[in-house]
């Protein structure tokens, strides 16, 4: 074991986000717009934090502004999921947490024309468990839990819990028969801005789709439809990288999640028969104008990544050899440079997301059995990992991964399958000082 | 207040309701130049600015100046707030201009905090 000295593993930049790193670990961390913006920049940032943090309410309102809310969604403002700008919380088995920010994706087997997922014939792409007064909610998320026991192998225990969601209350019927459910949590929005200008080639070139270096890491890239130009260009964004911009994960999370339509997504998702959805008043044409969906987007692409914390920690140091010498960093690639951008604090910046944005076979105990576009049933996008100590100072509580199943940061390695079973496998019999040098380096990020 | 300027939107703007916009936001500078003076109507004692200006006289002038100017600029807006946010008023027009005087004001006041908490050791995010 290393203690220091000149053996010391070389010193970690706690600049995460380049120029635009906050030195927080407050409740705020996630909330700081970039430092290095223009006053005019700063106040464009207000604007977009305000129509992303307010209420929707119903149409006609006095509330001309924002209103608009449904006929159907999930939620009432963005920052009802994304709470302080940070994770959702998904039903947990102990019943303590009132879950917001989880939502059910829903398709059947093929691709449309663009190579998206085909919807439910009545209940489209998404569920939306909420509606206006005289319109019916399409139904109601139900979940069961399934407790899976395993070993370290020094012999201590550890229990994980697999969370399987079906749907009751249907109001239009059952469900396509073949219908493929993928819960998605909603996660903290810090440094989408700096991810979307890392050049695609960058991303393209780590790709290794056939494992041609044979090191068990195949990383795929996420091919998606850009509902702005009418093109298939890689996916950065969601679980499955399977949206393009910042500006199509807001537009495309507006209408779907709090039913409000704008140019990119101008009709509400309400079904062939759900005729009250289809007859309730709107609130405009399309209900976000183009100037406040580019507010919100450049708000998102401009939230500041908080500073990694006790970066001179010897076991801190020390745990990021052990994630290097564990093979977590063949996916959750440390370092990545930004290119041009026409938010200039974004540009020419050296970041560390700890990702690859590229899909990972995650295997069988992992896999939602829904393709999205390129991505399987059974492969994810690697999440970037900054912020990822802080999310239960921002939120109280820290449940990770697509669906939160993981209520800790060891439950989270131990689900990792497939091309990540490698890692988990170093991780589950690792000496317990390891575990804890990997742990508090993943605290300080 | 830059949203209720920028949108042009009653209901962004402080007290939307009782139209008392500019009194409440007048109070609210107040009362940062309460804890930064430690001068109250019926009290005075030492404050923030105290503080400070052991520690750096200069910027702790730079931030008192700073109070100063947004206090006389939120004065200077015209009541009602909401009639500088209707559609057709030029953002020339003197009520409007004020309200984007009274913001740099502010956000210069907000730099000159920072600026003040470094010399005593506190970086604060804002």
């Amino acid at each position: 074991m290393r203690v220091g000295g000149s053996d010391a593993p070389p010193p970690l930049n706690p600049d995460l986000g380049g120029d635009t790193t906050r030195s927080s670990d407050s409740q705020a961390s996630f909330s700081f717009p970039a430092p290095n913006l223009t006053t005019a920049e700063r106040r464009r940032f207000e604007v977009g934090d305000s129509f992303f943090t307010k209420n929707w309410v119903t149409a006609p309102a006095s509330t001309d502004a924002r209103d608009g809310l449904g006929p159907v969604f999930n939620a009432q403002a963005c920052s009802s999921c994304h709470v302080e700008d940070g994770r959702g919380i998904p039903p947990d088995p102990s019943g303590s947490t009132v879950p917001l920010g989880l939502l059910l994706r829903l398709s059947v087997p093929g691709e449309s024309t663009t190579g998206a997922p085909v919807p439910d014939p009545i209940y489209g792409g998404q569920l939306q468990d909420r509606s206006n007064l005289g319109v019916p909610a399409e139904g109601t998320m139900h979940v069961e839990f399934e407790t899976i026991e395993g070993e370290y192998a020094d012999g201590s225990r550890y229990t994980l819990v697999q969370p399987t969601y079906t749907v009751t209350d249907l109001q239009f019927g059952p469900l396509a028969a073949d219908i493929m459910i993928s819960p998605r949590l909603a996660p903290q929005v810090i440094g989408m801005g700096l991810l979307e200008v890392i050049p695609e080639e960058t991303i393209l070139d780590a790709a290794d789709p056939d494992d041609e270096d044979d090191d068990g890491i195949s990383g795929r890239p996420n091919m998606v439809w850009d509902e702005g130009i009418g093109a298939t260009v890689l996916g950065r964004f969601g679980w499955k990288a399977n949206v393009a911009t910042v500006e199509q994960q807001a537009a495309g999370a507006f209408v779907g999640d709090i039913g409000i339509t704008s140019s990119l997504h101008p009709a509400q998702e309400c079904g062939p028969t759900q005729d009250a959805c289809t007859a309730a008043i709107d609130g405009g044409e399309p209900e976000l104008t183009d100037e406040r969906l580019a507010d919100v987007t450049f708000y998102g692409r401009t939230l500041s990544v908080p500073a990694m914390r006790d970066v001179d920690d010897a076991g801190v140091r020390e745990g990021s050899e052990t994630f290097e010498s564990f093979g977590c960093a063949s996916c959750h690639t440390a370092t990545q440079a930004t290119g041009g951008s026409d938010i200039e604090s974004l540009a020419n910046q050296t970041i560390f997301p700890y990702t690859d944005l590229l899909l990972h076979d995650m295997g069988p105990e992992l896999a939602d059995n829904r393709p999205d576009f390129e991505a399987s049933g059974s492969e994810w996008r690697t999440p970037p990992l900054w912020g990822i100590g802080l999310i239960d100072e921002v939120n109280g509580v820290r449940f990770l991964l697509h669906d939160g199943r993981a209520a800790t940061l060891e439950e989270a390695i131990l689900w990792h399958g497939g091309e990540g079973t490698e890692s988990a496998e170093a991780f589950r019999t690792a000496a317990v000082e390891d575990r804890r040098r990997l742990l508090a380096f993943l605290e300080a990020l | 207040m830059y949203v209720a300027y920028s949108e042009r939107s009653q209901e962004d703007e402080h007290s939307c309701f009782s139209d008392n916009t500019t009194a409440d936001l007048i109070g609210n500078a107040s009362g940062i130049g309460n804890v930064l003076t430690g001068a109250y109507p019926s009290a005075e004692g030492p404050g923030l600015l105290s503080l400070f200006e052991a520690a750096d006289a200069d910027s702790a002038v730079a931030l008192q100046d700073s109070l100063d100017a947004s206090l006389a600029a939120l004065e200077a807006i015209p009541a009602p707030f909401d009639q500088h946010l209707a559609d057709g008023v030029s953002d020339d027009e003197p009520g409007r201009a004020s309200i984007l005087t009274a913001i740099d004001a502010l956000e210069a006041q907000a730099a000159a905090l920072v600026v003040a908490a470094e010399t005593i050791g506190v970086t604060l995010e804002i």
